[in-house]
């Protein structure tokens, strides 16, 4: 595809073309001008200019390893995960021959449109050999330049819907059983924490519900442990506390028994105080967390690093690992397969043959998927890549290099040094239709449980 | 280099001579206004003429009066590379640590601090700077982020200098150049200008002014300064032929 390649000559280096460009720099619009640092001509420092320009974090360029040639890969991740449509670069005759030809190829390669800013009277000589071929534009004045830009209006994802109106915490309450949970929950809650704890009850078991209806029929395949996991781990992904995240689950046990389903969860003591992962001690990767991260750090496999961990809750380290194959296609689905430790004498005939592998599912935030979605972008562009091979391979991937370019973004990161501890590998879903005539007539008084006006809450 | 934070009041004097007075010549307060209006404007200005006619001193009075607390000065004696001037800002703005030593991430780090707040750049001796650093300050003022104003201060060329950069003629909102004083405007200012000339006899003063002081206040300054230790050796209340006739001795100029 070749690039549409336009050039504007400014022949009296007009301050309000300049600054009209400037002013037009919008890259949450698709629409990016970058400003060459004076003195510096060459692809390289131009691909450094456009990390900036599109509010990456140059200041540790060589920390993240990308100082040499990886920066333009870098750009190029960048540019097709942000969608950048117009491209504009001032000082452009002040750039060297090899500059024009990586950044034409750039436009090639990411489908934006260029526009390249002479502040003389015609092309310099050298730089226009490089555009033969490609049939370009020549362009006078500002109005000419900023309609060529053919702005478009265009959303982002919003990411997390964040933690909703109840983010006050939930009182402490940790009934075990579905069959009389509101009931109990009155009794020992007193009308006002019922009402706030019933609230995230409910909004569990309603999702529950609404989830299973949409499954695509009664079999086996219909409700897997992997579908269960990744519809629990995006049920509490947002979810403002550890209380929030148990009443949710207790409403999504409710939710799966209308629809004849055993949803086991870990005890409500240690979903409180041991376990974690998401809506335990996972922060939360919001719009604003990730646009901090876009901010921070420049590498994009690093920056899907920082949100990878954020959002399993792991440290660097334990992720280090990871396959392609565990991000789903759509990077809206994290699978974490590993195999746990065993005993650690092990007997010869059975030294050959690991421990039964266990998985964990992590929903992934919309927030975090562009993130994901650039790595995987400059991981495939990075010279012998193999589909089959590591996530984060592209670059040195640990605990410390992780928390340097986090702390650069001003993002804490979780300190759960395994995978161990998730709270969704010990879900376990089971169809049975029929849980005892105690049981199922208690439940049905419970979820028709009404304590009346609750007009203390 | 030196910034503004280094230099007195006094200091703004030539050779520091005590007891001078900044005197309101027409150039003085024509440039009070128009560092107003650049300060106002956020823009670029340029002061230009030969040297000794005024002009730093009369830009740091006026930038002393005008924006006291946002004024960062930096001079240059040599030709200095924008690897120079990133430097230089880095250490007249304050900024703690080590400076980068990647460009773009130098440049990012004065961006940043140019737009914490407002401030005015004065950049003396600007005719020393290369087309390369004249970009580097178009382009620290150019970004959106900055908030800054910057006044060119030049002896020599420096207005033929910034008017054959195209990115600085198109940018330069107030061009102000500082010429020799006439004679009328000599009488007017020479008495007011130090204590010394208070009672001079004007015909005196227009005599020094013909022999050595050429509407230069550099050359005045000078002057005075000789004044002042002949007055004090001799005993006597105010200059004449006589001493002047030996100060112009001590300067080279002739007597006539």
């Amino acid at each position: 595809m070749a690039a549409e390649v336009r050039v504007l000559l400014d022949p009296g280096d007009d301050m309000h073309v300049s600054v009209g460009l400037l002013e037009s720099h919008d890259p949450a619009r698709g629409r990016v001008i970058v400003h060459p640092t004076p003195g510096a001509s060459s692809p390289q420092a131009l691909a450094h200019d456009l990390l900036g320009a599109l509010g990456r974090a140059v200041n540790r360029l060589n920390a993240e390893q990308l100082a040499g040639p990886a920066a333009g890969r870098a750009v190029t991740a960048w540019m097709v995960t942000d969608q950048i449509e117009d491209l504009v670069v001032l000082r452009a005759d002040r750039l060297s021959a090899g500059a024009w030809t990586w950044v034409l190829g750039l436009c090639r390669e990411t489908g934006s449109r260029v526009v390249l800013v002479c502040h003389t009277r015609q092309i310099p000589a050298h730089l226009n050999a490089v555009l033969a071929g490609t049939g370009y534009q020549l362009l006078i004045g500002l109005p000419q330049a900023l309609r060529a830009a053919g702005r478009r209006p265009r959303s982002r994802p919003d990411g997390a819907a964040g933690a909703g109106p109840d983010a006050a915490d939930l009182p402490r309450f940790l009934h075990p059983h579905i069959r009389n949970y509101r009931s109990k929950a009155f009794a020992q809650l007193g009308p006002a924490g019922f009402a706030r704890t019933d609230a995230v009850y409910r909004h569990g078991r309603d999702a529950a519900r609404h989830w299973l209806s949409t499954r695509p029929g009664p079999g086996a395949a219909a409700v897997t442990c992997q579908s269960v996991q990744l519809f629990l781990t995006w049920l509490v992904h947002d979810s403002p506390s550890r209380h929030h995240t148990l009443a949710r689950l207790r409403g999504a046990q409710a939710g799966f028994r209308l629809h004849g389903l055993m949803l086991n969860i870990p005890p409500s003591q240690r979903l409180l105080d041991v376990l974690s992962g998401p809506g335990l001690n996972a922060p939360l990767v919001t719009a604003e967390t990730a646009g901090r991260i876009r901010a921070g750090v420049a590498h994009p496999v690093i920056a899907a690093g920082i949100a990878a961990v954020l959002v399993t809750g792991v440290q660097a380290l334990a992720l280090a690992s990871t396959p392609w194959d565990a991000l789903s296609p759509e990077n809206d689905t994290l699978q974490l397969t590993w195999h746990p430790p065993g005993r650690q004498l092990v007997p010869a005939p059975l030294a050959a043959s690991p421990a039964p592998a266990t998985t964990a599912v992590f929903h992934v935030p919309a927030a975090a998927r562009p993130l994901l979605q650039a790595a995987r972008h400059f991981s495939r562009s990075t010279p012998g890549h193999r589909a089959a091979g590591r996530l984060f391979a592209a670059t040195p991937f640990s605990d410390e290099r992780i928390g340097a370019a986090a702390a650069n973004c001003k993002v804490p990161l979780p300190a759960q040094p395994s995978l161990t501890a998730m709270w969704q590998i010990r879900v376990t879903c089971t169809r049975v239709e029929h849980f005892g005539t105690r049981f199922d007539a208690s439940f049905a008084d419970d979820q028709s449980f009404d304590p009346g006006p609750l007009s203390a809450a | 280099m030196s910034t503004w934070a280094d230099i007195d009041e006094q200091d703004d004097h030539y050779l520091g001579l005590a007891g001078a007075n900044v005197v309101a010549t027409e150039a003085l307060l024509m440039l009070q206004d128009n560092l107003a209006d650049v300060v106002a404007a956020r823009a670029m200005m340029c002061v230009h003429g030969d040297a000794g006619l005024g002009k730093t001193l009369s830009v740091n009075a006026s930038l002393r009066a005008l924006a006291p607390a946002d004024t960062c000065r930096v001079q240059f004696r040599a030709r200095p590379t924008p690897r120079d001037i990133r430097h230089v800002l880095f250490d007249a703005l304050g900024i703690s640590g080590t400076p980068p030593t990647r460009p773009i991430e130098f440049d990012a780090l004065l961006k940043d601090a140019l737009s914490e707040r407002f401030r005015v750049l004065v950049c003396d001796e600007a005719q020393w700077l290369s087309r390369e650093c004249f970009e580097l300050w178009r382009h620290l003022w150019d970004d959106r982020r900055t908030d800054i104003a910057i006044v060119f201060v030049g002896g020599g060329d420096c207005y033929r200098v910034l008017r054959r950069e195209p990115m600085l003629s198109s940018r330069v909102y107030v061009w102000q150049e500082f010429r020799r004083l006439d004679r009328e405007q000599v009488l007017a200012v020479i008495p007011a200008y130090h204590p010394v000339w208070a009672a001079a006899d004007p015909e005196d003063i227009a005599f020094a002014d013909v022999h050595a002081g050429h509407g230069n206040f550099r050359a005045w300054s000078k002057i005075t300064a000789h004044v002042v230790t002949a007055l004090a050796r001799l005993d006597r209340g105010r200059p004449d032929r006589e001493i002047l006739q030996w100060v112009f001795s001590r300067l080279g100029g002739s007597g006539g």
